[in-house]
């Protein structure tokens, strides 16, 4: 558990926090403890219950897949992202890629079956807690989608 | 002063814009497995004409057509008109594939340029997607000649790939000047890539920037460029300080054929770089006839 002041300084930085209130904030610091990363430590893989939702503080984080074999990258993640949020909404399937620190880095981690009991025992922390998390969702959608067109490639160009 | 706004170096400082000049390929060189970079100088001795960043040739491979290609090397040295071509077609696979030494024809320079002018004094950012950073690099050239009369520069540049990533050598020199923040990320790289993968606008939340004195120069695809627009404005930059170069299939290049109309505008004659408001309602949801 960190202290108060230390998380709403934290907070500050973090993009999925920025609208919540006081006593929500205060609520998330209760839960919250500070994890250190080593480059190339891996902090969840793809299947297992993560556990825990983060708030990456310091550093970079990859979210890779491993296809036929290889590792694919799909997306890297940096002080202010979120990333585990699985452990929030699907207790049950476990992480749906592997997170791996390209650098060493410093999060916020909150136990997924803690927080997700404060969201059932406060419905209005429930609710800023689930928005915050859709418009992560949202963006994740929209970044995973504009990598599908392949915008760069030739198909995307002028034909001459 | 040329400006996306004006005409510019254009069509009409030339005696007849449909009239080709030949001019010799002086060197290629192979960027990605499907770009290079060529260097035309003079075939006749006469002196090639002047461009601003931003501006495009048309370029013509004998026997097979004539296609826009933006120019893509230093506006400060004269004689010298570089192109940064993929293959994409015919037309451009011929125009790499010939060897140094041998000749292509040329129409231009034509068209807008970037509001490298206006945005003296005041804080530059460049995203460019792809292929897009070839048409930016004139700019980038102009700035860091004159690196005094501008403030911080960024420049956002993201690509398929790591092998896709163009100009790498000169971006590393780039961001080693002060006050000068590059990013580079990929859609997709493999495990031994330590770089930034996602796409361009994620480059957005690492970069330092300060929209009330900043001038936006973007090129790219355009779905790329409708996504930077709005990242762009979600951050409080207003559509005004935002230029984009358009692209279409261009063939007269000087307005009379039609075939690059967007609404009012012809891209050959009145773009390609136009400021954002000039393109906003024609950019997105339109299919090409």
């Amino acid at each position: 558990m960190i202290g108060i002041q230390e998380f709403n300084d934290v907070a500050k930085s973090q993009e999925l926090l920025k609208r919540f209130e006081p006593q929500h904030l205060e609520k998330l610091a209760g839960l919250a403890r500070e994890v250190r990363f080593t480059r190339d430590q891996i902090i969840f893989r793809e299947g297992t219950h993560p556990g825990f939702f983060y708030l990456i503080v310091e550093g970079s984080v990859v979210l890779e897949i491993i296809a036929t074999g290889r590792s694919v990258l799909l997306q890297t993640l940096h002080a202010g992202d979120a990333m585990g949020w699985s452990s929030l909404v699907d207790a049950e399937e476990g992480a749906h890629f592997e997170a791996r620190a390209l650098s060493p880095s410093r999060a916020l981690a909150f136990d997924g079956a803690q927080l997700r009991a404060a969201c059932e025992s406060d419905p209005a922390f429930g609710y800023r807690m689930m928005k915050a998390l859709l418009s992560l969702v949202t963006d994740r959608l929209d970044a995973s989608r504009m990598q599908l067109l392949d915008m760069y490639g030739a198909a995307g160009a002028v034909r001459a | 002063m040329m400006t996306a706004s004006g005409s510019g170096l254009n069509h009409s400082n030339l005696a007849d814009p449909m009239r080709p000049d030949l001019v010799r390929i002086a060197e290629v060189n192979r960027e990605t497995a499907d770009t290079c970079t060529i260097i035309t100088e003079s075939s006749d001795g006469d002196p090639l004409p002047a461009f601003a960043p931003g501006q495009f040739s048309m370029l013509y491979a004998y026997g097979v057509g004539e296609v826009p290609i933006s120019i893509s090397g230093d506006p400060g040295v004269p004689n010298r008109l570089v192109y940064t071509i993929r293959s994409v077609g015919a037309v451009s696979q011929a125009l790499i594939g010939t060897p140094a030494g041998d000749s292509i024809a040329m129409r231009g320079p034509f068209g807008t340029s970037w509001p490298v002018e206006q945005a003296k004094g005041q804080d530059v950012l460049l995203v460019a997607g792809g292929i897009g950073l070839a048409p930016l690099r004139p700019a980038i050239y102009h700035i860091v000649r004159n690196r005094s009369e501008y403030g911080r520069v960024t420049i956002l540049y993201g690509a398929r790939n790591p092998k896709e990533l163009l100009f790498t050598k000169q971006l590393k020199g780039w961001a080693a000047l002060p006050d000068t923040q590059i990013l580079t990320t990929v859609d997709g790289g493999g495990s031994s890539w330590r770089g930034h993968v996602g796409v361009v606008t994620k480059l957005f939340g690492l970069a330092t920037l300060q929209p009330e004195r900043t001038v936006v120069m973007t090129c790219g695809p355009e779905i790329m460029m409708r996504f930077v627009v709005r990242e762009l404005k979600s951050r409080g930059f207003a559509g005004e300080q935002i230029y984009l170069s358009m692209e279409r299939n261009m063939k007269c290049a000087v307005g009379f054929c039609g075939h690059c109309q967007m609404g009012p505008y012809f891209i050959c004659k009145d773009g390609p770089v136009f400021a954002y408001p000039k393109m906003r309602h024609w950019m997105g949801g339109l299919r090409e006839l």
